[in-house]
């Protein structure tokens, strides 16, 4: 009798301080909610959110930011430009990645929701590549001939009618491999390739995620698609591109890229939401820095600017 | 006492069990508006319902010092920590009062839950009332209906959701015969229409999932096409044939198959199966509808198999002796006496691998090519309505007309599992009438 006494008077004991405990804890956070988050070993947090295309360069940058300084710590996730910029509207996030620009109808819900308008940085370029696989014996490709293609009621169905014979494909028919039509890499490619006055044929394959893309069509010699320079592999080829047939073409790498004479390439995004400061604005500052671009080149993307 | 006299009454006694059954939901609900809301220093309409619950609080502990003879005042012991921590909350955190006024209301919460939540009520009858009605069985009774009834409001919770996302689209603007027939999905569009009118640009926008439902369709048919044969016939064998040994390994391994996630089905989809089906059917690409139907098949077969072997099970041993006494070969039991008998059960484990297949989308979304088409055969790459929901809704502003669609397609899968089980029930209900 004494000794379950005694044990009940331990866990009232406990209970009870539980109790207080979450009063008061609530309480201090909740005032500290307005100064920035901070994580438990006291680093203030930055949270970094967005496209696809761009989350291995944003891994890296946070990596990297470790060696810079130990206060801050960063934290990446992907899901999408479309999921950044949303969460940007949403205001939980610091930082969003966005492999295309922020539209002024999301403008407008972010400054509405939170009071804040998106400040837009460029932090380097993504040449998009064409890839087919690594036996086809095409090497080049005009923009007219792609939009024949890939557009609505397009004339190129074949790989004889790009003037090649592709061995590895027996029924001699392209298979065009594409992305869900929401995302970033869409949108910019079909808009390179059509502008706004033709949509894409439909029974494309829409693959989720540009290193799909490319392990598809390493393995399909018929295939045809586009992801990023930097998703390139041993199973497959990128095709050098011309504007139109007797233009120069050019091969996607980082001096045609920079010297804007490659012509599907597009600069990547950030954005924070309202003028950055403190540690979100030193992270944007570094990342723009010779030492943050030099990333942006060992991921294959292409810097700002050569030096 | 009643369930209702029990929560709000400060009249009778009630036993320690009932205090806690009632106290520690409130407690809970407490804790988590205090650290989602900052409850003390904010104040709301929102907190309306709190007060309910504050009442509630009140009620059972008077009820509480009436099982101790104690009269209904001893309630205000409870306002002491209240005041306190008000106190607290307007005190400078250095000041001595926050150290006195804390020790007070420690000292008191302490004190009171021991009397009230840890001894015992006087024996036999005080003025409140006997101890006989002191029973906290009521308000069990009343916790267990509300874990039965939490399914259906879950579901209609779900439905209510989904329905409310795509509702405003649904209603106005969406032309839905379009949506059902046509096979031009286009949600991302950005071409204007020929012939709008000059005043506003027409945005060619088209939301056609006759393709998708096909993809569906097709799919899940193929994906039964294969697993039912197998399961139906995996579930006689380990029912029927097997030694009792050989039956437990087979049900571990059926079982660790299920465990398997969608997503790495897929990705053996993706990866093995692609180059399967190229290398067998010499087909340009791997990531076709028979791609997708055996992977959502194996995904089934563990379902079918369980459930199907429980039917098989569940018939008495008396049908099989009395057949096989009558001179009636093991294959005769099984044909004419056992399927017969455990006809409903197999039904439901086919119809529930059914509805496996239907709501899958990983899986599909990785290895059927997903591709807007018309499948025209096993080989032919196609798009299912799970899928288009999982590859789009990630990347779509929310609240857009695209965004609505998503959540339509969402209406119309849950129609779709709707009339399924509907017919499942139907026919099982037909079955036994017969």
């Amino acid at each position: 009798m004494l000794k379950k006494s005694w044990m009940s008077y331990a866990i009232i004991s406990i209970l009870v301080f539980s109790v207080f405990g979450f009063v008061f804890h609530g309480d201090s956070s909740g005032n500290k909610r307005t100064n920035g988050t901070h994580n438990e070993s006291g680093q203030s947090i930055i949270k970094n959110k967005g496209s696809d295309t761009m989350v291995n360069l944003a891994q890296a940058w946070a990596e990297a930011y470790r060696g810079v300084t130990d206060t801050v710590s960063v934290e990446v996730s992907g899901g999408g430009s479309g999921t950044g910029v949303a969460a940007l509207i949403n205001g939980t996030v610091d930082i969003a990645n966005c492999s295309r620009q922020v539209k002024d109808k999301e403008k407008q819900q972010a400054l509405e929701n939170t009071g804040k308008e998106p400040i837009e940085y460029i932090v380097g370029y993504d040449a998009l590549a064409v890839y087919v696989h690594k036996e086809n014996p095409l090497e080049r490709i005009t923009i007219p001939q792609l939009a024949d293609i890939y557009g609505e009621d397009g004339e190129i169905i074949t790989w004889d009618q790009l003037g090649i014979a592709n061995s590895g494909c027996k029924s001699d028919k392209i298979i065009r491999i594409s992305r869900q039509s929401n995302s970033g890499t869409y949108f910019y490619f079909r808009e390179a390739l059509l502008g706004k006055e033709r949509d894409f044929e439909l029974g494309s394959l829409d693959l989720h995620g540009s290193k799909d893309v490319v392990e598809v069509i390493g393995r399909t010699p018929c295939a045809i698609g586009y992801s990023g320079m930097g998703y390139a592999t041993d199973h497959v080829k990128m095709l050098d591109i011309a504007t139109a047939s007797d233009e120069p073409y050019y091969a996607p790498n980082l001096e045609n890229v920079i010297a804007k004479t490659y012509p599907i390439a597009r600069p990547l995004y950030m954005y924070s939401l309202g003028e950055p400061t403190g540690e979100a604005k030193a992270y944007l500052d570094w990342i723009l820095s010779a030492e943050g671009q030099k990333i942006v080149e060992e991921l294959g993307f292409v810097p700002l600017e050569s030096k | 006492m009643k369930f209702f006299q029990i929560c709000f009454s400060f009249k009778g006694r009630i036993n320690r069990a009932a205090w806690w059954l009632l106290n520690l939901p409130i407690f809970v609900i407490f804790a988590i508006f205090v650290i989602a809301y900052n409850f003390p220093t904010k104040i709301s309409l929102g907190f309306i319902p709190l007060l309910v619950l504050v009442w509630i609080h009140l009620a059972v502990t008077a009820k509480r010092w009436h099982d101790k003879d104690k009269s209904t005042w001893w309630v205000l012991f409870h306002f002491i920590p209240l005041i306190a921590v008000f106190f607290v909350m307007s005190a400078k955190p250095s000041s001595g009062w926050w150290t006195v006024i804390h020790l007070i209301a420690i000292i008191n919460g302490l004190w009171t839950t021991i009397e009230l939540g840890f001894t015992k009520g006087t024996e036999g009858s005080n003025q409140f009332g006997t101890d006989s009605e002191t029973s906290s069985e009521a308000v069990i009774d009343v916790y267990i209906s509300l874990c039965g009834l939490s399914a259906i409001i879950f579901v209609f919770g779900i439905f209510f959701f989904v329905f409310k996302e795509g509702a405003g689209f649904l209603f106005k603007g969406l032309n839905l015969w379009e949506f059902l027939t046509s096979e031009e999905w286009y949600p991302t569009s950005q071409v204007i229409k020929e012939n709008s009118t000059l005043g506003e640009p027409e945005i060619n926008k088209r939301y056609g999932t006759f393709a998708l439902i096909l993809g569906t369709f097709s799919v899940t048919a193929l994906a039964m096409l294969i697993a039912v044969p197998f399961g139906l016939g995996a579930a006689i064998f380990v029912s029927e044939f097997c030694s009792p040994k050989l039956r437990e390994t087979f049900k571990i391994v059926i079982e660790f198959l299920a465990a398997i996630p969608s997503v790495v089905w897929g990705f053996i989809g993706l990866t093995l199966m692609n180059q399967l089906i190229i290398a067998v059917f010499n087909a340009p690409i791997g990531l076709t509808m028979l791609n997708g139907g055996i992977m959502l098949a194996l995904m089934s077969v563990p379902i079918i198999v369980s459930i199907a072997e429980d039917a098989l099970k569940a018939v008495p041993d008396s049908y099989r002796e009395a057949a096989e006494a009558l001179g009636a070969t093991r294959w005769q039991v099984i044909y004419r006496v056992l399927l017969p008998a455990a006809k409903n059960g197999l039904l439901a484990a086919v119809l529930l691998g059914a509805a496996r297949s239907i709501g899958e989308t990983m899986a599909v979304l990785m290895a059927t090519g997903h591709s807007v088409n018309i499948p025209s055969g096993p080989l032919s790459w196609i798009r299912t309505l799970t899928a288009t929901i999982a590859a789009e809704l990630g990347e779509v502003a929310r609240g857009d007309e695209h965004y609505q669609v998503l959540f339509i397609i969402g209406i119309l899968l849950f129609s779709i599992t709707f009339v399924v089980n509907l017919i499942a029930d139907l026919v099982i209900k037909g079955i036994r009438q017969s």
